[in-house]
Protein backbone atom coordinates (compact mmCIF):
# COMPACT_ATOMS: atom_id res chain seq x y z
CA UNK A 1 0.00 0.00 0.00
CA UNK A 2 1.58 3.43 -0.68
CA UNK A 3 2.77 5.78 1.95
CA UNK A 4 -0.53 8.24 1.21
CA UNK A 5 -2.69 5.51 1.89
CA UNK A 6 -1.25 4.40 5.31
CA UNK A 7 -1.27 8.22 6.17
CA UNK A 8 -4.38 8.52 5.80
CA UNK A 9 -5.54 5.16 7.76
CA UNK A 10 -3.67 6.46 10.39
CA UNK A 11 -5.05 9.77 10.51
CA UNK A 12 -8.61 8.65 10.13
CA UNK A 13 -7.96 5.83 12.98
CA UNK A 14 -6.50 8.59 15.12
CA UNK A 15 -9.64 10.60 14.83
CA UNK A 16 -12.16 8.03 15.15
CA UNK A 17 -9.87 6.43 18.36
CA UNK A 18 -10.31 10.21 19.54
CA UNK A 19 -14.09 11.04 19.21
CA UNK A 20 -15.45 7.41 20.73
CA UNK A 21 -12.71 7.56 23.46
CA UNK A 22 -12.70 11.34 24.42
CA UNK A 23 -16.56 11.63 25.96
CA UNK A 24 -15.82 8.82 28.00
CA UNK A 25 -12.43 9.86 28.85
CA UNK A 26 -13.66 13.88 29.36
CA UNK A 27 -14.55 15.38 32.27
CA UNK A 28 -17.23 17.52 31.10
CA UNK A 29 -20.96 16.62 29.65
CA UNK A 30 -20.80 17.42 25.86
CA UNK A 31 -24.96 18.69 26.10
CA UNK A 32 -25.04 20.40 29.50
CA UNK A 33 -24.59 24.58 29.46
CA UNK A 34 -22.80 25.99 31.52
CA UNK A 35 -23.58 29.97 31.77
CA UNK A 36 -21.50 30.43 34.39
CA UNK A 37 -18.59 29.08 31.74
CA UNK A 38 -19.10 30.57 28.32
CA UNK A 39 -16.42 31.14 25.85
CA UNK A 40 -13.16 30.71 28.39
CA UNK A 41 -10.08 30.90 26.62
CA UNK A 42 -7.74 27.77 25.79
CA UNK A 43 -6.48 26.45 29.03
CA UNK A 44 -5.23 23.73 31.51
CA UNK A 45 -8.96 22.96 32.17
CA UNK A 46 -10.53 23.05 28.78
CA UNK A 47 -7.79 22.44 26.58
CA UNK A 48 -9.71 24.22 23.41
CA UNK A 49 -11.74 26.65 26.17
CA UNK A 50 -15.28 26.56 26.19
CA UNK A 51 -18.47 27.58 23.45
CA UNK A 52 -21.23 30.23 23.78
CA UNK A 53 -23.30 27.95 26.37
CA UNK A 54 -20.37 27.25 28.56
CA UNK A 55 -19.60 23.41 27.10
CA UNK A 56 -16.39 22.10 26.76
CA UNK A 57 -15.41 22.71 23.16
CA UNK A 58 -12.98 19.22 23.37
CA UNK A 59 -15.46 17.32 24.22
CA UNK A 60 -18.21 18.67 22.12
CA UNK A 61 -15.84 18.34 19.13
CA UNK A 62 -15.70 14.58 19.70
CA UNK A 63 -19.11 13.45 20.45
CA UNK A 64 -20.08 15.34 17.66
CA UNK A 65 -17.15 13.86 15.47
CA UNK A 66 -18.74 10.32 16.98
CA UNK A 67 -22.42 11.27 15.75
CA UNK A 68 -20.96 12.42 12.28
CA UNK A 69 -18.86 9.01 11.54
CA UNK A 70 -22.26 6.73 13.12
CA UNK A 71 -24.41 8.46 10.61
CA UNK A 72 -21.76 8.15 7.73
CA UNK A 73 -21.06 4.42 8.47
CA UNK A 74 -24.73 3.83 8.88
CA UNK A 75 -25.35 5.60 5.33
CA UNK A 76 -22.68 4.37 3.62
CA UNK A 77 -23.50 0.62 4.47
CA UNK A 78 -26.98 1.36 3.17
CA UNK A 79 -26.08 2.58 -0.19
CA UNK A 80 -22.95 -0.32 -0.34
CA UNK A 81 -25.44 -2.90 0.24
CA UNK A 82 -28.52 -1.44 -2.39
CA UNK A 83 -26.14 -0.72 -4.81
CA UNK A 84 -24.23 -3.75 -4.46
CA UNK A 85 -27.33 -6.10 -5.04
CA UNK A 86 -28.22 -3.54 -7.82
CA UNK A 87 -25.50 -3.49 -9.75
CA UNK A 88 -25.10 -7.66 -9.24
CA UNK A 89 -28.92 -7.75 -10.70
CA UNK A 90 -28.77 -5.54 -13.30
CA UNK A 91 -25.31 -6.71 -14.27
CA UNK A 92 -26.61 -10.18 -14.35
CA UNK A 93 -30.40 -10.02 -15.55
CA UNK A 94 -29.96 -6.94 -17.84
CA UNK A 95 -33.15 -6.42 -19.46
CA UNK A 96 -35.46 -4.19 -17.45
CA UNK A 97 -33.77 -3.97 -14.54
CA UNK A 98 -30.68 -2.77 -16.25
CA UNK A 99 -32.84 -0.18 -17.93
CA UNK A 100 -33.97 0.80 -14.54
CA UNK A 101 -30.48 1.81 -13.15
CA UNK A 102 -29.35 3.42 -16.03
CA UNK A 103 -32.20 5.87 -15.68
CA UNK A 104 -31.77 5.93 -12.11
CA UNK A 105 -27.72 7.40 -13.02
CA UNK A 106 -28.92 9.66 -15.34
CA UNK A 107 -31.56 11.25 -12.80
CA UNK A 108 -28.75 11.30 -10.27
CA UNK A 109 -26.23 12.97 -13.04
CA UNK A 110 -29.40 15.62 -13.09
CA UNK A 111 -30.09 16.38 -9.59
CA UNK A 112 -25.67 17.42 -8.31
CA UNK A 113 -24.41 17.41 -4.80
CA UNK A 114 -27.45 17.96 -2.18
CA UNK A 115 -30.17 18.99 -4.45
CA UNK A 116 -32.41 16.19 -3.18
CA UNK A 117 -30.85 15.79 0.11
CA UNK A 118 -31.62 18.95 0.63
CA UNK A 119 -35.20 18.60 -0.54
CA UNK A 120 -36.00 15.52 1.34
CA UNK A 121 -34.29 16.73 4.31
CA UNK A 122 -36.40 19.78 4.37
CA UNK A 123 -39.99 18.31 3.35
CA UNK A 124 -39.87 15.01 5.93
CA UNK A 125 -39.57 15.66 9.81
CA UNK A 126 -35.88 16.75 11.00
CA UNK A 127 -33.91 13.67 12.65
CA UNK A 128 -30.79 11.34 11.68
CA UNK A 129 -33.29 8.45 9.99
CA UNK A 130 -34.37 11.45 7.56
CA UNK A 131 -30.72 12.22 6.88
CA UNK A 132 -30.30 8.45 6.34
CA UNK A 133 -33.81 8.79 3.88
CA UNK A 134 -32.60 12.09 2.41
CA UNK A 135 -29.20 10.53 0.97
CA UNK A 136 -29.78 7.32 0.09
CA UNK A 137 -32.14 7.58 -2.91
CA UNK A 138 -29.15 8.90 -5.17
CA UNK A 139 -26.26 7.44 -3.07
CA UNK A 140 -26.23 3.91 -4.08
CA UNK A 141 -25.98 4.74 -7.92
CA UNK A 142 -22.23 4.77 -8.47
CA UNK A 143 -21.77 1.63 -6.12
CA UNK A 144 -24.20 -0.22 -8.36
CA UNK A 145 -22.69 1.41 -11.41
CA UNK A 146 -19.31 -0.11 -10.59
CA UNK A 147 -21.02 -3.31 -9.50
CA UNK A 148 -22.27 -3.87 -12.50
CA UNK A 149 -19.51 -2.87 -14.58
CA UNK A 150 -17.49 -5.80 -12.74
CA UNK A 151 -19.64 -7.83 -13.24
CA UNK A 152 -20.12 -7.52 -16.82
CA UNK A 153 -16.67 -7.91 -17.17
CA UNK A 154 -16.14 -10.78 -14.48
CA UNK A 155 -19.38 -12.41 -16.44
CA UNK A 156 -17.65 -12.40 -20.01
CA UNK A 157 -14.45 -14.01 -19.45
CA UNK A 158 -13.30 -17.55 -19.21
CA UNK A 159 -13.10 -18.83 -16.49
CA UNK A 160 -16.91 -18.15 -16.17
CA UNK A 161 -17.63 -19.66 -19.01
CA UNK A 162 -15.21 -23.19 -17.78
CA UNK A 163 -18.12 -22.78 -14.59
CA UNK A 164 -20.79 -22.92 -16.86
CA UNK A 165 -19.71 -25.23 -19.13
CA UNK A 166 -18.81 -27.57 -16.21
CA UNK A 167 -22.49 -27.17 -15.18
CA UNK A 168 -22.51 -25.06 -12.39
CA UNK A 169 -26.00 -23.24 -10.97
CA UNK A 170 -26.35 -19.44 -11.79
CA UNK A 171 -26.21 -19.10 -7.77
CA UNK A 172 -22.68 -20.89 -7.44
CA UNK A 173 -21.14 -18.76 -10.65
CA UNK A 174 -22.43 -15.46 -8.63
CA UNK A 175 -21.17 -16.76 -5.60
CA UNK A 176 -17.57 -18.54 -6.34
CA UNK A 177 -16.69 -17.29 -9.48
CA UNK A 178 -18.34 -13.16 -10.16
CA UNK A 179 -18.46 -12.62 -6.13
CA UNK A 180 -14.70 -12.73 -5.30
CA UNK A 181 -13.94 -10.00 -8.51
CA UNK A 182 -16.63 -7.12 -7.70
CA UNK A 183 -15.66 -7.27 -3.68
CA UNK A 184 -12.66 -5.31 -4.19
CA UNK A 185 -14.10 -2.86 -6.48
CA UNK A 186 -17.49 -2.04 -4.27
CA UNK A 187 -15.44 -1.85 -0.83
CA UNK A 188 -13.21 0.67 -3.11
CA UNK A 189 -16.62 2.84 -3.80
CA UNK A 190 -17.46 2.25 -0.48
CA UNK A 191 -14.63 3.63 0.97
CA UNK A 192 -14.85 6.79 -1.60
CA UNK A 193 -18.38 7.01 -0.50
CA UNK A 194 -17.95 6.88 3.47
CA UNK A 195 -16.07 10.75 2.73
CA UNK A 196 -18.83 11.95 0.59
CA UNK A 197 -21.73 10.81 2.81
CA UNK A 198 -19.44 12.46 5.94
CA UNK A 199 -19.53 15.71 3.79
CA UNK A 200 -22.71 15.29 2.72
CA UNK A 201 -24.85 14.46 5.80
CA UNK A 202 -22.95 17.08 8.05
CA UNK A 203 -23.37 19.97 4.97
CA UNK A 204 -26.98 18.83 5.44
CA UNK A 205 -26.76 19.83 9.53
CA UNK A 206 -24.71 22.87 8.62
CA UNK A 207 -27.59 24.20 6.64
CA UNK A 208 -29.89 23.27 9.31
CA UNK A 209 -31.96 20.78 7.96
CA UNK A 210 -30.14 18.41 9.84
CA UNK A 211 -31.22 16.16 13.19
CA UNK A 212 -32.17 18.56 15.95
CA UNK A 213 -30.64 19.22 19.19
CA UNK A 214 -30.01 17.69 21.89
CA UNK A 215 -28.09 15.70 18.61
CA UNK A 216 -24.81 17.76 17.66
CA UNK A 217 -22.22 16.83 14.37
CA UNK A 218 -19.91 18.78 12.91
CA UNK A 219 -21.33 20.71 10.78
CA UNK A 220 -24.18 21.33 13.30
CA UNK A 221 -21.38 22.93 15.51
CA UNK A 222 -20.11 24.89 12.36
CA UNK A 223 -23.24 26.22 12.02
CA UNK A 224 -23.88 27.52 15.51
CA UNK A 225 -20.62 28.99 15.91
CA UNK A 226 -21.21 31.24 12.41
CA UNK A 227 -22.74 33.70 14.48
CA UNK A 228 -19.83 34.24 16.36
CA UNK A 229 -17.04 33.82 13.77
CA UNK A 230 -15.65 37.56 14.09
CA UNK A 231 -15.10 37.39 17.74
CA UNK A 232 -14.24 33.81 18.41
CA UNK A 233 -13.71 31.98 15.26
CA UNK A 234 -11.95 29.12 17.19
CA UNK A 235 -15.56 27.64 18.07
CA UNK A 236 -15.91 27.42 14.12
CA UNK A 237 -12.33 26.32 13.25
CA UNK A 238 -12.02 23.08 15.78
CA UNK A 239 -14.99 21.39 14.22
CA UNK A 240 -14.28 22.73 10.77
CA UNK A 241 -10.29 20.92 11.72
CA UNK A 242 -11.97 18.02 12.63
CA UNK A 243 -13.82 17.04 9.45
CA UNK A 244 -11.50 17.98 7.42
CA UNK A 245 -8.67 16.03 8.69
CA UNK A 246 -11.32 12.94 9.26
CA UNK A 247 -12.16 13.75 5.19
CA UNK A 248 -8.74 13.82 4.27
CA UNK A 249 -7.75 10.60 5.79
CA UNK A 250 -11.00 8.61 3.67
CA UNK A 251 -9.93 10.12 0.44
CA UNK A 252 -5.90 9.54 1.15
CA UNK A 253 -7.15 5.73 1.81
CA UNK A 254 -9.20 5.73 -1.53
CA UNK A 255 -6.88 7.22 -3.49
CA UNK A 256 -4.22 4.74 -2.39
CA UNK A 257 -7.41 1.82 -2.65
CA UNK A 258 -7.94 3.37 -6.89
CA UNK A 259 -4.30 2.54 -7.73
CA UNK A 260 -4.37 -0.17 -9.93
CA UNK A 261 -1.32 -1.87 -8.10
CA UNK A 262 -3.85 -2.11 -5.39
CA UNK A 263 -5.74 -4.94 -6.89
CA UNK A 264 -8.89 -3.44 -6.81
CA UNK A 265 -9.23 -2.00 -10.51
CA UNK A 266 -12.04 0.79 -10.42
CA UNK A 267 -13.32 2.93 -13.13
CA UNK B 1 -29.12 12.49 -36.15
CA UNK B 2 -30.98 9.75 -35.09
CA UNK B 3 -28.70 9.47 -32.06
CA UNK B 4 -28.94 12.97 -31.42
CA UNK B 5 -33.38 12.65 -31.29
CA UNK B 6 -32.45 9.54 -28.72
CA UNK B 7 -30.81 12.32 -26.49
CA UNK B 8 -33.72 14.31 -26.66
CA UNK B 9 -36.17 11.85 -26.08
CA UNK B 10 -34.26 10.24 -23.03
CA UNK B 11 -33.58 13.97 -21.58
CA UNK B 12 -37.35 14.31 -21.53
CA UNK B 13 -37.99 11.23 -20.01
CA UNK B 14 -35.70 12.24 -17.34
CA UNK B 15 -36.97 15.19 -17.03
CA UNK B 16 -40.71 13.91 -16.73
CA UNK B 17 -39.40 11.45 -14.32
CA UNK B 18 -38.04 14.12 -12.16
CA UNK B 19 -41.31 16.22 -12.21
CA UNK B 20 -43.27 13.57 -11.09
CA UNK B 21 -40.58 13.26 -8.13
CA UNK B 22 -40.17 16.67 -7.47
CA UNK B 23 -44.23 16.66 -7.19
CA UNK B 24 -44.52 14.22 -5.01
CA UNK B 25 -42.63 16.11 -2.21
CA UNK B 26 -45.93 18.17 -1.51
CA UNK B 27 -47.46 14.90 -0.76
CA UNK B 28 -44.44 13.54 1.55
CA UNK B 29 -44.33 16.50 3.65
CA UNK B 30 -46.46 16.10 6.73
CA UNK B 31 -49.37 18.47 7.63
CA UNK B 32 -51.91 20.22 5.55
CA UNK B 33 -51.14 22.68 2.99
CA UNK B 34 -54.18 24.76 3.43
CA UNK B 35 -53.75 24.87 7.18
CA UNK B 36 -50.40 25.68 6.99
CA UNK B 37 -50.66 28.51 4.60
CA UNK B 38 -53.87 29.45 7.57
CA UNK B 39 -51.64 28.89 10.15
CA UNK B 40 -48.60 31.14 8.40
CA UNK B 41 -51.10 34.17 8.00
CA UNK B 42 -51.97 34.69 11.30
CA UNK B 43 -55.39 32.83 11.03
CA UNK B 44 -56.27 30.04 13.13
CA UNK B 45 -57.59 27.29 10.48
CA UNK B 46 -61.31 25.81 11.32
CA UNK B 47 -62.50 22.82 9.50
CA UNK B 48 -64.45 25.56 7.60
CA UNK B 49 -61.99 27.99 5.97
CA UNK B 50 -59.64 25.25 5.90
CA UNK B 51 -62.20 23.68 3.39
CA UNK B 52 -62.63 26.54 1.40
CA UNK B 53 -58.56 26.81 1.29
CA UNK B 54 -58.40 23.40 -0.13
CA UNK B 55 -61.17 23.96 -2.78
CA UNK B 56 -59.07 27.16 -4.05
CA UNK B 57 -55.69 25.35 -4.02
CA UNK B 58 -57.54 22.35 -5.76
CA UNK B 59 -56.21 19.80 -3.03
CA UNK B 60 -59.56 18.42 -3.09
CA UNK B 61 -58.83 17.04 -6.16
CA UNK B 62 -57.34 13.53 -7.08
CA UNK B 63 -53.57 13.26 -7.02
CA UNK B 64 -53.10 12.80 -10.26
CA UNK B 65 -54.97 16.11 -11.75
CA UNK B 66 -52.92 17.79 -9.46
CA UNK B 67 -50.04 16.47 -10.85
CA UNK B 68 -51.32 17.58 -14.71
CA UNK B 69 -52.50 20.73 -13.17
CA UNK B 70 -49.12 21.51 -11.39
CA UNK B 71 -47.29 20.41 -14.51
CA UNK B 72 -49.12 22.68 -16.73
CA UNK B 73 -48.39 25.65 -14.93
CA UNK B 74 -44.92 25.05 -14.58
CA UNK B 75 -44.23 24.81 -18.97
CA UNK B 76 -46.23 27.77 -18.61
CA UNK B 77 -43.55 29.05 -16.01
CA UNK B 78 -46.04 29.20 -13.16
CA UNK B 79 -44.85 27.42 -10.09
CA UNK B 80 -47.61 28.64 -7.84
CA UNK B 81 -47.10 30.90 -4.56
CA UNK B 82 -44.98 31.04 -1.73
CA UNK B 83 -46.66 29.59 1.28
CA UNK B 84 -44.94 32.70 3.23
CA UNK B 85 -45.72 35.68 1.43
CA UNK B 86 -48.18 34.08 -1.49
CA UNK B 87 -45.78 35.92 -3.69
CA UNK B 88 -45.42 34.11 -7.18
CA UNK B 89 -42.76 32.01 -7.07
CA UNK B 90 -41.23 32.56 -10.28
CA UNK B 91 -40.64 35.86 -10.19
CA UNK B 92 -39.12 35.27 -6.63
CA UNK B 93 -36.90 32.89 -7.84
CA UNK B 94 -36.06 35.13 -11.07
CA UNK B 95 -35.17 37.93 -9.48
CA UNK B 96 -32.16 35.96 -7.58
CA UNK B 97 -30.39 33.81 -10.84
CA UNK B 98 -28.33 37.03 -11.51
CA UNK B 99 -26.76 36.96 -8.21
CA UNK B 100 -26.45 33.28 -8.39
CA UNK B 101 -24.79 33.33 -12.16
CA UNK B 102 -22.55 36.11 -10.97
CA UNK B 103 -21.21 33.77 -7.92
CA UNK B 104 -20.78 30.37 -10.03
CA UNK B 105 -19.37 32.44 -13.34
CA UNK B 106 -16.53 34.06 -11.25
CA UNK B 107 -16.04 30.37 -9.59
CA UNK B 108 -15.68 29.15 -12.73
CA UNK B 109 -14.04 31.37 -14.25
CA UNK B 110 -11.39 30.55 -11.52
CA UNK B 111 -11.50 26.67 -11.56
CA UNK B 112 -10.86 26.58 -14.95
CA UNK B 113 -8.32 29.24 -15.14
CA UNK B 114 -6.40 27.48 -12.66
CA UNK B 115 -7.00 23.87 -13.56
CA UNK B 116 -5.37 25.00 -16.86
CA UNK B 117 -2.44 26.57 -15.33
CA UNK B 118 -1.54 24.44 -13.12
CA UNK B 119 -2.15 21.61 -15.25
CA UNK B 120 0.06 22.90 -17.88
CA UNK B 121 3.30 23.89 -15.21
CA UNK B 122 2.79 20.03 -14.07
CA UNK B 123 3.01 19.21 -17.49
CA UNK B 124 6.29 21.02 -18.01
CA UNK B 125 7.69 20.71 -14.92
CA UNK B 126 6.04 17.43 -13.18
CA UNK B 127 9.11 17.36 -10.90
CA UNK B 128 9.45 20.95 -9.70
CA UNK B 129 8.76 21.95 -6.29
CA UNK B 130 5.27 23.46 -7.29
CA UNK B 131 4.19 20.78 -9.20
CA UNK B 132 4.51 18.46 -6.33
CA UNK B 133 3.16 20.82 -3.49
CA UNK B 134 0.10 21.49 -6.20
CA UNK B 135 -0.44 17.93 -6.31
CA UNK B 136 -1.01 17.51 -2.52
CA UNK B 137 -2.61 20.66 -2.47
CA UNK B 138 -5.18 18.80 -4.78
CA UNK B 139 -5.95 16.25 -3.06
CA UNK B 140 -6.50 18.05 0.52
CA UNK B 141 -8.41 20.51 -1.34
CA UNK B 142 -10.59 17.22 -3.11
CA UNK B 143 -11.66 16.20 0.35
CA UNK B 144 -12.09 19.49 2.41
CA UNK B 145 -16.21 20.37 1.87
CA UNK B 146 -16.73 24.01 0.69
CA UNK B 147 -18.01 25.41 3.50
CA UNK B 148 -14.79 24.38 6.08
CA UNK B 149 -12.63 25.91 2.92
CA UNK B 150 -15.09 28.89 3.20
CA UNK B 151 -15.02 28.91 6.90
CA UNK B 152 -11.29 28.79 7.13
CA UNK B 153 -10.65 31.73 4.32
CA UNK B 154 -13.49 33.87 6.63
CA UNK B 155 -11.70 33.46 9.77
CA UNK B 156 -8.26 33.83 8.27
CA UNK B 157 -8.62 36.70 5.65
CA UNK B 158 -12.01 38.67 6.59
CA UNK B 159 -11.30 38.30 10.17
CA UNK B 160 -7.83 38.07 10.61
CA UNK B 161 -6.64 39.78 8.02
CA UNK B 162 -9.46 42.45 7.49
CA UNK B 163 -8.88 42.36 3.53
CA UNK B 164 -12.65 41.62 2.26
CA UNK B 165 -16.00 41.63 3.63
CA UNK B 166 -17.20 38.72 5.13
CA UNK B 167 -20.12 37.96 3.15
CA UNK B 168 -23.31 39.99 1.49
CA UNK B 169 -23.31 41.52 -1.37
CA UNK B 170 -22.75 45.24 -0.06
CA UNK B 171 -19.24 46.05 -2.22
CA UNK B 172 -17.72 44.74 -5.64
CA UNK B 173 -15.11 43.06 -3.76
CA UNK B 174 -17.77 40.77 -2.11
CA UNK B 175 -17.91 38.12 -4.56
CA UNK B 176 -14.06 37.25 -3.76
CA UNK B 177 -14.19 35.19 -0.68
CA UNK B 178 -17.44 33.29 -1.86
CA UNK B 179 -16.25 32.54 -5.47
CA UNK B 180 -12.83 31.21 -4.40
CA UNK B 181 -14.49 28.80 -2.16
CA UNK B 182 -16.67 27.71 -5.07
CA UNK B 183 -13.95 27.78 -7.79
CA UNK B 184 -11.57 26.00 -4.83
CA UNK B 185 -14.06 22.77 -4.90
CA UNK B 186 -14.36 22.68 -9.00
CA UNK B 187 -10.33 23.05 -9.16
CA UNK B 188 -9.92 19.70 -7.95
CA UNK B 189 -12.06 17.32 -10.12
CA UNK B 190 -11.05 19.34 -13.21
CA UNK B 191 -7.12 19.36 -12.32
CA UNK B 192 -7.60 15.53 -12.07
CA UNK B 193 -8.65 15.10 -15.19
CA UNK B 194 -6.57 17.48 -16.97
CA UNK B 195 -3.26 16.17 -15.29
CA UNK B 196 -4.20 12.57 -16.40
CA UNK B 197 -5.44 13.58 -20.13
CA UNK B 198 -2.18 15.85 -20.53
CA UNK B 199 0.08 13.10 -19.61
CA UNK B 200 -2.11 10.54 -21.67
CA UNK B 201 -1.87 13.03 -25.05
CA UNK B 202 2.12 13.44 -23.71
CA UNK B 203 2.53 9.78 -24.92
CA UNK B 204 0.97 10.02 -28.55
CA UNK B 205 2.75 10.25 -31.82
CA UNK B 206 2.09 13.59 -32.74
CA UNK B 207 3.31 15.37 -29.59
CA UNK B 208 6.89 13.01 -30.17
CA UNK B 209 6.78 14.60 -33.72
CA UNK B 210 6.19 18.13 -32.46
CA UNK B 211 9.32 17.73 -29.95
CA UNK B 212 11.50 16.47 -32.97
CA UNK B 213 10.90 18.83 -35.04
CA UNK B 214 11.95 21.40 -32.55
CA UNK B 215 9.21 22.75 -30.41
CA UNK B 216 10.26 24.35 -27.57
CA UNK B 217 8.48 22.63 -24.77
CA UNK B 218 5.92 25.15 -24.06
CA UNK B 219 4.62 25.52 -27.15
CA UNK B 220 4.18 21.74 -27.24
CA UNK B 221 2.01 21.48 -24.23
CA UNK B 222 0.23 24.88 -24.43
CA UNK B 223 -0.85 24.41 -28.16
CA UNK B 224 -0.81 20.72 -29.55
CA UNK B 225 -1.20 18.86 -25.91
CA UNK B 226 -4.03 21.38 -24.45
CA UNK B 227 -5.96 21.64 -27.33
CA UNK B 228 -5.85 17.00 -27.93
CA UNK B 229 -6.82 16.99 -24.03
CA UNK B 230 -10.22 19.68 -24.47
CA UNK B 231 -12.98 17.43 -25.12
CA UNK B 232 -12.24 15.43 -22.24
CA UNK B 233 -11.82 18.73 -19.48
CA UNK B 234 -14.94 20.28 -21.69
CA UNK B 235 -16.96 17.30 -20.67
CA UNK B 236 -15.27 17.79 -17.27
CA UNK B 237 -15.93 21.82 -16.92
CA UNK B 238 -19.75 20.99 -17.92
CA UNK B 239 -19.84 18.12 -14.97
CA UNK B 240 -17.87 20.83 -12.62
CA UNK B 241 -19.92 24.10 -13.43
CA UNK B 242 -23.16 21.87 -13.05
CA UNK B 243 -21.46 21.09 -9.29
CA UNK B 244 -20.89 24.59 -8.62
CA UNK B 245 -24.59 25.88 -9.97
CA UNK B 246 -25.99 23.25 -7.19
CA UNK B 247 -22.96 23.78 -4.52
CA UNK B 248 -23.96 27.41 -4.27
CA UNK B 249 -26.18 26.55 -1.72
CA UNK B 250 -23.81 26.22 0.87
CA UNK B 251 -21.59 28.78 -0.20
CA UNK B 252 -24.61 31.40 -0.51
CA UNK B 253 -25.57 30.79 3.01
CA UNK B 254 -21.96 30.78 4.51
CA UNK B 255 -21.57 34.21 2.87
CA UNK B 256 -25.36 35.45 3.27
CA UNK B 257 -25.25 35.88 -0.75
CA UNK B 258 -28.18 36.93 -1.93
CA UNK B 259 -28.65 34.02 -4.92
CA UNK B 260 -31.16 31.25 -5.40
CA UNK B 261 -29.13 28.78 -3.01
CA UNK B 262 -30.04 31.44 -0.15
CA UNK B 263 -33.59 31.50 -0.67
CA UNK B 264 -33.67 27.66 -1.53
CA UNK B 265 -32.43 27.32 2.11
CA UNK B 266 -34.41 29.63 3.73
CA UNK B 267 -37.64 27.88 2.29
CA UNK B 268 -36.29 24.27 2.90
CA UNK B 269 -35.86 25.34 6.81
CA UNK B 270 -39.25 26.90 6.69
CA UNK B 271 -40.77 23.74 5.30
CA UNK B 272 -41.93 26.35 2.10
CA UNK B 273 -42.80 23.67 -0.56
CA UNK B 274 -43.58 25.38 -3.45
CA UNK B 275 -40.28 27.22 -3.78
CA UNK B 276 -38.39 23.62 -2.80
CA UNK B 277 -39.77 22.25 -5.75
CA UNK B 278 -39.49 24.94 -8.04
CA UNK B 279 -35.67 25.02 -6.71
CA UNK B 280 -35.21 21.41 -7.51
CA UNK B 281 -36.66 21.21 -11.07
CA UNK B 282 -34.67 24.04 -12.23
CA UNK B 283 -31.62 22.86 -11.12
CA UNK B 284 -32.27 19.83 -12.28
CA UNK B 285 -33.22 21.93 -15.87
CA UNK B 286 -30.13 23.94 -15.74
CA UNK B 287 -27.87 20.86 -14.90
CA UNK B 288 -29.44 19.01 -17.83
CA UNK B 289 -28.61 21.78 -20.45
CA UNK B 290 -25.27 22.85 -18.72
CA UNK B 291 -24.12 19.09 -19.75
CA UNK B 292 -26.00 19.21 -23.44
CA UNK B 293 -24.34 22.28 -23.97
CA UNK B 294 -20.32 20.62 -22.51
CA UNK B 295 -21.58 17.34 -25.53
CA UNK B 296 -22.64 19.92 -28.21
CA UNK B 297 -19.00 22.01 -27.33
CA UNK B 298 -17.35 18.58 -27.31
CA UNK B 299 -18.66 17.94 -31.00
CA UNK B 300 -17.27 21.14 -32.61
CA UNK B 301 -14.03 21.05 -30.79
CA UNK B 302 -13.68 17.24 -31.46
CA UNK B 303 -14.24 16.19 -35.21
CA UNK B 304 -13.73 12.73 -34.15
CA UNK B 305 -17.00 12.29 -32.04
CA UNK B 306 -18.66 14.37 -34.95
CA UNK B 307 -18.07 10.43 -37.10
Amino acid sequence: MPAGGVAGAVLFGAIVLFCFVAPVLSPYAPHRPDLARTLLPVSGKHWLGTDQLGRDLLTRTAEAGRASLLLAFAVTAVTTSVGTVAGAVAGLLGGWPDRLLRLAATVALALPGLTLALALAGVLPPGPGTVLVALVPLGWVSCALVVRATVLRTAASDHVLAGRAMGASPLHLLRRTIAPHAIGPALTVATGDLAKTLVAATSLSFLGVGPPPPHVDWGGMVNEATALLVVTPRLAVVPAVALALASLGVTLMTDALRRPSAGASCP
Amino acid sequence: MTLALRRVAETLLVLLALSVLTFLLTSLAPGDPAEEILRRGGVQPTAESVAVLRGELGLDRPLFSRYLQWLLGVLRGDFGRSYADRAPVAAEILSRVPATLRLAGTASLIAVGLAVVVSVRAALRPRALDSRIARVATVAVAAVPPYIVGILLISVVAVGMRALPTGGDGSPDAVILPAVTLGLAGTATLLRLLRADLAAVARLPFVKLAVAKGLSARRTVVVHALRAAAPGAITAAGVVLAELLAGAVIVETLFAWPGVGQLAVTAIRQRDIPIVQAYVLLTALATVLVLTLADLCVSVADPRVRR
